[in-house]
């Protein structure tokens, strides 16, 4: 009797135990986050040269210095601590954690003044060589995020900034930068005079490529950037005429070739990420239209035709190869956006992509393929436009600006659309201080504009290549 | 007499009561086994009538040129109460046809986003997200009705569950206030889960990861939320036993 009232009292306070059941789990879902940027700290190199102070070396490394900082402060993630608020001797802390080297740098004089992220270098030169040996850390976890050395010839020494650049960004976003890219742009010279430069994606290290001495423009980048083609107005001696033929030009070899040379205008060239073909208008008798130049055959078939004298011209190649964008004035009145599949035959009918504004123009594709550039006239003046190709929607307005010099309540026109490897950034041209130059802007953020090129020429139809790493 | 009869019966009756107390305590152990398969909401007797109302959903006007109309696809929600068998029809999502271009959508778009001031009215021109769970936008010409929202059903308690939801609500802004992410994560997909446990009053008692994103970063702009956000506000009073004894799991996605 005992031990079955011992058992039923040991069952009962074993179910009350389980009177109390587990607990319920609730799922809140929070919305995407605000953003911030980053601090970040970079105090002046050290120089790790001899006694003297050399003045062209030291020059040196300012100039990497205020290269990469430039690049961080576009890329938009970073502000800059300023020099005044830093607590240690920044000339005589070492590049390493003090903890790994005598007289290294105290994490803690960093996080106290809120930084996150720190960049110490420092650099010599031997001979020609300059040499940089640089250390990006994260400063709330107190660790190094890497360190590398890089190393070039003083010539190319804004590579060694754009390098790190690109390995700093990538190392902290998992994506690639786009500070080693190229921009391939038409620069008027002098007075009717127009050559192709190629030129780092800031505007510096200027080279020209087209050698006609006449007008040379709309410039494009081969798929794997060892190319550009572009239309020249080169001489024929022999029916002593000009005509505006296509040229290829090879980086590498510092040769020229001559694609297409049809009598009229062979220009706006665009090549098939296959590499293979070559997309570009050739107007013979008036009004023209796109054709496809095979490499390998060295045939030219037509891709768009008319319908009726319409003029088909700017066509764009989609990052995946399969469609074409180009502009067309078709409709019978203002030019505007066309789709069509990449190869296929000039009776395909193309898609209309664009139905607002009055005239719509240059379409340049995102690296993604998801969005479309174009330039779009509107109230007197062109301004930049994004269109997503999914919804075909037009859903945002690039750019937007007075013009600073003249008559200031008029628009300036920005034009000539086309996206930076990464896709965040959209290079274009705008006369809105008189000659028309280059400018960036964001493509995903608050529409920040910064003027690359300073000075009175003229900038036409410029194109980012790909990124060279 | 009667105590003579007690006395005799004294063997049964105390086998009476031995059966009769076994019997009580099987009952008991009955409904607490049965209780641990059922909600431990409490039970309010109101004098008001409890109405759940399924009403009608949106009225669309349909033009005359094809407009396939997309249906919502239901995100799964859990809630509460353990799932009961919910008597609602779940809408098949169809395979999706191409958007056709909307002219006249398109030309009020670039009207909009051409007058002047532009740039201040750029940032609430968002981009479009992948079409999974919204709506076409070729809709947008057609009239629209709006319905009545659908309840969920038949839960357990109408009311309560209304004031839980109201409160979990006002959990979510609070933290969506304070959650910050530094700006060059913002192009990855990240995403987290932060497991909380509060007490009746809406202090924090424990917050920890439950499902990291990967990056040390981003957890810590997820936990530092939660942080900011404690003390959370007292819950209403006959909640506060449910809500001390619920795990709540924050979900944070990514930029």
């Amino acid at each position: 009797m005992k031990k079955l009232s011992l058992i039923i009292f040991t069952l009962f306070f074993s179910l009350l135990a389980t009177a109390q059941k587990d607990s319920n789990k609730v799922y809140l879902d929070v919305g995407d986050a605000k953003v911030k940027k980053s601090l970040l700290a970079m105090p002046a190199f050290l120089y790790f040269g001899s006694g003297k102070t050399n003045s062209t070396h030291i020059r040196y490394g300012t100039e990497i210095f205020e290269t990469i900082k430039q690049n961080m402060e576009v890329s938009s993630y970073f502000t800059f601590v300023k020099p005044d608020a830093f607590l240690e001797d920044t000339s005589k802390a070492k590049l390493k954690p003090k903890t790994l080297e005598e007289g290294g740098f105290d994490f803690k004089s960093w996080s106290a003044i809120g930084t996150d992220f720190l960049i110490k270098a420092g650099y010599s030169v031997s001979g020609s060589t300059v040499k940089l040996e640089i250390y990006a850390y994260s400063v709330k976890q107190m660790k190094l995020i890497f360190g590398r050395t890089y190393s070039a010839k003083a010539s190319d020494l804004r590579q060694i900034a754009h390098t790190f650049s690109d390995d700093f960004i990538e190392a902290l976003t998992g994506k690639k930068g786009m500070y080693r890219s190229k921009i391939a742009v038409t620069v008027s010279t002098k007075a009717g005079q127009k050559e192709i430069f190629v030129m780092d994606w800031d505007g510096k290290n200027r080279k020209q490529i087209s050698k006609f001495k006449n007008i040379s423009i709309s410039p494009a980048w081969s798929p794997d950037a060892k190319k550009v083609a572009y239309t020249s107005f080169a001489y024929h001696p022999k029916a002593k005429v000009r005509n505006a033929d296509l040229f290829e030009y090879d980086l590498e070899t510092g040769k020229t070739f001559m694609i297409s040379s049809k009598k009229g205008i062979n220009s706006g060239a665009a090549y098939h990420p296959n590499g293979e073909e070559l997309y570009f208008s050739i107007s013979e008798n008036g009004a023209p239209d796109i054709y496809i130049y095979d490499r390998k055959t060295e045939k030219r078939r037509k891709f768009t035709d008319g319908p009726l004298g319409a003029m088909n011209v700017e066509p764009a190649v989609s990052p995946d190869g399969k469609l074409v964008a180009y502009s067309s004035d078709r409709s019978g009145k203002q030019p505007m956006v066309y789709l069509k599949k990449a190869g296929s035959s000039p009776k395909a009918k193309p898609k209309r992509l664009t139905f607002a504004g009055r005239y719509n123009s240059t379409p340049a594709w995102s690296p993604d393929g998801k969005l479309i550039a174009f330039s779009g006239h509107k109230d007197g003046h062109f301004d930049i436009y994004l269109l997503n190709v999914e919804t075909k929607r037009i859903f945002k307005k690039l750019t937007s600006a007075k013009k600073r010099v003249g008559n200031t309540n008029k628009w300036a026109n920005n034009e000539s659309p086309t996206f930076s490897p990464d896709g965040r950034f959209v290079m274009f041209t705008s006369d809105r201080y008189g000659p028309h130059q280059l400018f960036i802007v964001d493509v995903h953020g608050k529409n920040i504009e910064r003027r690359i090129t300073n000075d009175n020429k003229n900038y036409e139809k410029p194109k980012w290549s790909k990124l060279l790493d | 007499m009667s105590f003579l009869k007690a006395k005799l019966k004294h063997d049964h009756f105390k086998l009476f009561l031995v059966v009769s107390f076994s019997t009580h305590l099987l009952v008991v152990a009955l409904f607490q086994i049965g209780s641990l398969f059922t909600s431990n909401e409490a039970i309010e007797i109101k004098s008001a009538m409890k109405v759940d109302m399924v009403a009608l959903p949106d009225k669309h006007q349909q033009k005359p040129k094809k407009a396939p109309a997309k249906k919502k696809v239901k995100k799964p929600k859990p809630a509460p109460p353990p799932p009961k068998p919910k008597p609602k029809p779940e809408p098949k999502a169809k395979p999706k046809p191409e958007p056709k271009i909307d002219k006249k959508a398109q030309q009020d778009a670039f009207s909009k986003l051409n007058q002047a001031d532009a740039f201040s009215k750029l940032d609430d021109i968002k981009e479009p997200e992948p079409e999974e769970n919204k709506e076409s936008d070729n809709d947008a010409s057609d009239d629209k009705y709006k319905g009545n929202q659908i309840l969920d059903g038949n839960s357990l308690s109408g009311l309560n569950k209304m004031e839980m939801n109201a409160y979990y609500n006002t959990l979510i802004t609070q933290v969506q206030n304070e959650f910050l992410a530094p700006a060059f994560l913002s192009q990855k997909d990240l995403r987290c889960s932060v497991i909380v446990q509060l007490d009746e009053r809406g202090y924090v008692l424990r917050r920890d990861i439950e499902s990291s994103s990967g990056n040390e970063l981003f957890d810590e702009a997820a936990l530092s939320a939660i942080d900011r956000s404690s003390p959370f506000p007292t819950p209403p009073e006959r909640l506060q036993n449910t809500i001390a004894r619920n795990k709540i799991i924050f979900r944070f996605p990514r930029q």
